[in-house]
């Protein structure tokens, strides 16, 4: 190259030396002083390109408007064709000249681009740029005019190569922080050509850490306009709780607003987010919004929307000084959450509410459950289809007259309903009955389906535990005041079966309490207490109280035993304890039977003694058979439970959970019952 | 259907400790002493406590005493119709003998009037229990050792399990000093015919000794000798914490029926010791302030023969059928679990070797009328087989006197004994049995 350029071929033109003549020149141009001779030098001895310098000059500010010209027009938005007579250095100069043009070019159609709102934002932010621009492109016109007029003076050899003013290089020149711009804007739209919303937001704002302090400043310029839709949307959704985003550009979405009232009313789309706001105002903005839309739409609290959005509403800007958006957006939040748990706890009686759940559904309120299950059992021992409604719900209504339900506040008698589960075929009443709390709206977003359901196992389950307890109190009852009169008159038939069932009874009783003390105690208080610190929080939000009950119910239902992982399966604790109290109930029942029995064998010698004494002592043998199989009952009943109850307590000491081991401990303090070593565990052991 | 309990109230300490007793309810459910709802008390959540269990409202606005009040002398009840309390009972439910001659500390005496009386009582009785929607049963507060409480006493029990045989019969029995020399010298008599009843026709005995009680109302006082109304007023306490669940209905044990079936296994065993701590001014006056006390500390105490309410001698062998600790004022669950496994892990309670046995707890608030400076106190309510040492002491000094035949003329004077003394052997017999039974519950063949 070099060798090309120390021994110009003094041929004519066109020829492919003239570009390395050119490029020559070029390589000088570092300094413009030896440019001005070398190319006086030049011009003096090389003939002039064609087309000349002018010429393009003149053709070049057409170009870079982005418009046809004879010399170089547009093969289309991304080309231009420049002419091949030109030398390599000339076409060199063209090339950097005409990037612009064809960035320009590109942009102008990116700027008629569809899009939405903050997209439209950016192309017209791009198009202010691009109108920056033309009028950098008029002032250089105006030298190239001004140049070419003067250029009419100059001698017939030297045109096209001797404009002292305006050359093309100048253009260059020029034209390089228009370039720079224009190229990040082309990058920018580029990235942006498919981004809409906070992703075209969070493009921008990578830009604005670019090391380059041009490149940095320039995308906060950009952007302060750019983000202008973005910070209505926010304005808009923490002092209204609406948006209106025809888009789908701001963060917050609407979701499916059929039917939900919160959750799922809104949703947060995370790839929306802006970078430039931190996670923790994200969460405060949703909440914000979220809460405002829930006291308009599910509290009644439009009024106070209204006012509250008179009161506080602002416009946000990109870049305001630190912390004034924050605190703007935090007092935003604080109002409105303090707000709606405001109206939550006094308009809606939300605490009195999940209070009387706790009452009624987890049998908190003993002396109406008691009074219940005495007015009820009677029916429920019946098949399922003789029970009615109006019967279940007149009991119900005189259970509340008599307990200290009566003093609940209205709203919550409203509430509570007695009702049949779904019917299916051959249940007795017990299996179908339930108690009901209807929460309404707007808690119901709180005790929503799925804590309705929970409540409801909880209930099943804590209600048939109930029963039990007290059909054993009425045995326990039958056969310890039984004993002080009819019971030791037939002291000597039935007295060891009575020292049997009553040794089983005890036991019974005994686990019945320690399960209904840990289930009250360990489980439902502590969860309670628990649940009641979180909601003696300050800045409670309502998507955190729902977890929090959520959670509530969560810790009841596993620590009650009722959630294990393999409910339903044979060897769930769930599943033991029914076995158990199933067991219970059949040796209520032979317990009955027994008393049964030893009132009929007093009758039996009164009527002996009376009319024939003597002889008629001797009972019956089919006494002595029903005699004996109650006995057989009563035996393998016993045996039966206490299996059961070593295969709990087996289960139990492997819980993970300390309570649930303790509840082990509890049911076995005197280590009466023989606890085997869990099969699963000793098979570990020994394949350690 | 507040599950009504009846208060029968015989003789002079069944009276007093009465009297305690629904003046320490008044205080618990904010009652001024004539029975209304106090004004001046701020008004609590007064929704929690159910007072029907023990009172009934009158036609205008006051609360009375589900209570039979009879004595056979007037001085203690005429001394309740003088004092601030009198109103507030039913005065058709006094009734205090005409003559006023009392029975002279005789068990035969007592008895005999009951008989007598008969028609009046189980009017009186018929008339309580009608006025029930669902009577759960009856107490019955009365000492052993004279001649009404144990004789009016034992004919009431026969009585009302006679009348009443499905409902519950309970009973706060004060037994007699044992240490120090009676006044009245006919004591083990009365003790023993009166336990056969409270074994044959009570379903539980709560076991009071006024030995044990001014020990520890002399402790908690720092006093010499303490007066009956100190030591009257524990029990009172006791009382009244043994029928919080019953008043402040919660999760558990909500009626008399639950509260005994956890403790009382077989019909026989049905004697309960108690423990109360910690005692401090609030409870008694001028008792000496007690450290700030935790579960564990309660629980710990509870267990302590120091703090039981009936000094009874251990043996190796004696052990727990049945404990039921009630926890009032603020307890964490928490801490009952921790103290719960100390307790197991030190062994500071044995067990009945034939059945499951535990301490089962029962939390439960205080009254909101109450000031108190303890966060928590604890009462024990506890099955233990030691009881029957307390009625080999009477057995034995029975059987001291009974050698000698001393004595025995006022007896003989009543129908009971007029064609001789069968009633006494078979009374031994009894107390014999029952004694044989506790020893038997010691080991594991209880049950064989």
């Amino acid at each position: 190259m070099s060798e090309v350029e120390l021994n110009p071929s003094p041929g004519g033109s066109p020829s492919p030396w003239a570009s390395d003549l050119a490029f020559d020149s070029l390589t000088t141009s570092l300094s413009a002083v030896i440019l001005q001779t070398k190319a006086d030098v030049l011009a003096l001895n090389k003939p002039p390109t064609e087309p000349s310098e002018t010429k393009l000059l003149r053709d070049v500010s057409f170009t870079l408007q982005g418009l046809n010209s004879s010399t170089l027009p547009f093969v289309n938005s991304g080309a231009i064709s420049l002419p091949n007579t030109l030398p390599l250095p000339m076409i060199s100069i063209l090339h950097s000249l005409v990037e612009p043009a064809l960035l320009y070019k590109n942009l102008t159609v990116f700027v008629e681009s569809q899009s939405g709102l903050i997209g439209q934002a950016f192309r017209s932010a791009i198009e202010k740029e691009l109108r920056g621009y033309l009028s950098l492109i008029s002032k250089i016109d105006e030298e190239i005019r001004k140049e070419l007029q003067a250029e009419k003076d100059v001698p017939e050899w030297k045109r096209g190569w001797s404009l002292g003013g305006v050359t093309l290089k100048k253009c260059i020149y020029w034209l390089r922080d228009p370039t720079i711009i224009l190229r990040l804007m082309t990058d920018m739209a580029d990235k942006c050509k498919d981004k809409n919303g906070g992703q075209l937001l969070n493009v921008l704002h990578s830009y604005t850490s670019h090391g380059d302090p041009f490149i940095s400043d320039f995308a906060s310029r950009l952007l302060k306009d750019v983000s202008r839709p973005f910070y209505e949307f926010l304005q808009q959704w923490i002092y209204t709780g609406d948006i209106r985003d025809p888009y789908m550009e701001y963060f917050v979405q609407k979701g499916d607003q059929s039917d939900a009232v919160w959750d799922g009313r809104y949703v947060l789309e995370e790839s929306q987010i802006p970078t430039f706001i931190s996670d923790e105002l994200v969460k405060k903005i949703f909440q914000t919004g979220k809460s405002l839309d829930f006291i308009r739409m599910g509290c009644g609290g439009g009024d106070w929307v209204d006012q509250y959005g008179t009161e506080l509403s602002r416009t946000f800007h990109y870049g305001e000084a630190d912390g004034e958006i924050e605190a703007a957006i935090d007092t935003a939040y604080r109002k409105t959450v303090t707000h709606l748990m405001f109206l939550l706890t006094t308009k809606f009686k939300l605490k009195e509410h999940i209070q009387a759940l706790k009452n009624y559904l987890l049998l908190g309120q003993g002396d109406f459950v008691a009074m219940l299950m005495e007015l009820l059992a009677p029916s429920l021992e019946r098949p399922a289809n003789t029970l009615y409604r109006h019967n279940l719900t007149s009991i119900l209504e005189t259970a509340i007259r008599g307990s200290n339900a009566q003093y609940s506040i209205p709203e919550v008698l409203r509430n509570l309903d007695a009702r049949m589960l779904e019917l299916s075929h051959g249940e007795i009443g017990w299996d179908v009955f339930t108690l009901e709390y209807k929460v309404e709206a707007p808690l119901d977003v709180i005790v929503n389906a799925y804590a309705t359901r929970q409540y409801l196992k909880i209930f099943n389950f804590l209600w048939r535990l109930k029963r039990v307890g007290f059909v054993l109190d009425m045995a326990w009852r039958r056969s310890i005041t039984g004993a002080r009169g009819i019971l030791s008159y037939v002291k000597d038939a039935v007295d060891s079966d009575w020292k049997m069932a009553r040794a089983c009874c005890s036991e019974m009783i005994h686990f019945i309490c320690q399960l209904e003390y840990y289930i009250l105690y360990e489980v439902i208080e502590s969860s309670w207490s628990k649940l009641q610190d979180e909601l003696n929080k300050p800045d409670l939000t309502l998507d955190h109280l729902i977890e929090v009950h959520t959670k509530y119910l969560g810790n009841i239902t596993h620590k009650g035993l009722l959630g294990s992982a393999r409910a339903g399966k044979e060897d769930s604790l769930i599943h033991q304890l029914h076995e158990i109290l199933k067991v219970v109930l059949s040796f209520t029942d032979a317990i009955d039977a027994l008393y049964n029995f030893s009132v009929e064998e007093y009758t039996r010698r009164q009527t002996a003694d009376s009319n024939t004494p003597g002889d008629n002592d001797a009972t019956p043998a089919i006494e002595i058979t029903l005699h004996a199989s109650i006995s057989m009952r009563i035996k393998s009943l016993k045996t039966n439970f206490h299996s059961l109850v070593e295969k709990l307590l087996a289960d139990l000491a492997y819980q993970s959970d300390t309570e649930m081991r303790f509840l082990g401990v509890r049911l076995n303090f005197n280590e009466y019952y023989v606890v085997q070593r869990h099969k699963k565990m000793t098979a570990d052991a020994a394949r350690t | 259907m507040p599950r009504e309990i009846i208060t029968l109230q015989a003789g002079q300490c069944g009276n007093q400790i009465g009297s305690k007793f629904w003046e320490q309810l008044c205080l618990e459910h904010g009652l001024s002493p004539d029975g209304n709802l106090r004004t001046d008390l701020p008004t609590v959540g007064g929704t929690a406590d159910r007072k029907d269990v023990f009172f009934y409202q009158s036609d205008d606005t006051r609360y009375i005493p589900r209570a039979l009040l009879i004595d056979l002398e007037p001085r203690v009840i005429n001394g309740i119709l003088n004092g601030p309390y009198a109103k507030m009972y039913n005065p058709e439910n006094i009734y205090v003998s005409s003559d006023g001659s009392g029975a002279g500390n005789i068990w035969a005496s007592g008895y005999r009037a009951g008989e007598t009386l008969a028609d009046e009582l189980m009017d009186m009785l018929d008339r309580e229990a009608d006025g029930s929607d669902s009577l759960e049963g009856f107490m019955l507060l009365h000492s052993i050792a004279g001649g009404t409480g144990s004789g009016l006493g034992s004919y009431l029990l026969e009585r009302l399990s006679d009348r009443f045989p499905k409902k519950v019969v309970q009973t706060y029995s004060v037994f007699p000093a044992s240490q120090q020399v009676s006044e009245v010298v006919v004591q083990p008599y009365n003790s023993l015919l009166s336990l056969k009843r409270l074994t044959q026709f009570a379903d539980a005995v709560t076991v009071l000794d006024n030995a044990a009680l001014s020990r520890l109302a002399a402790d908690s006082l720092r006093v010499q000798s303490p007066t009956f109304d100190q030591t009257n007023q524990l029990v009172a306490t006791v009382m009244s914490a043994s029928t919080t669940t019953l008043r402040y209905p919660g999760y558990m044990h909500n009626d008399l029926v639950s509260l005994l079936a956890s403790l009382v296994p077989t019909p026989r065993c049905h004697y309960l010791m108690t423990s109360y701590t910690p005692f401090t001014a609030d409870l008694v006056d001028q008792a000496k302030s007690v450290r700030k006390t935790t579960v564990l500390d309660v629980m710990r105490r509870l267990l302590q023969p120091k703090n039981r309410m009936v000094s009874t001698q251990q043996s190796a062998n004696s052990c727990f059928i049945s404990i039921l600790n009630i926890i009032q004022g603020e307890a964490d669950p928490t801490d009952v679990h921790k103290s719960l496994l100390r307790i197991r892990e030190r062994g500071l309670a044995s067990f009945i070797p034939w059945g499951p046995a535990s301490i089962q707890v029962a939390l439960t608030k205080k009254s909101p009328y109450l000031q108190s400076s303890n966060r928590v106190s604890g009462l024990m309510l506890a099955n233990h087989t030691s009881i029957a040492s307390l009625f080999k002491r009477i057995l034995d000094q029975y059987d001291r006197l009974r050698k000698r035949n001393a004595f025995l003329e006022p007896y003989k004077k009543h129908p009971m004994f007029t064609d001789g003394l069968e009633e006494f052997d078979d009374a031994r017999e009894v107390v014999g049995d029952l004694i044989n039974e506790y020893r038997l519950a010691e080991t594991a063949e209880y049950l064989a």
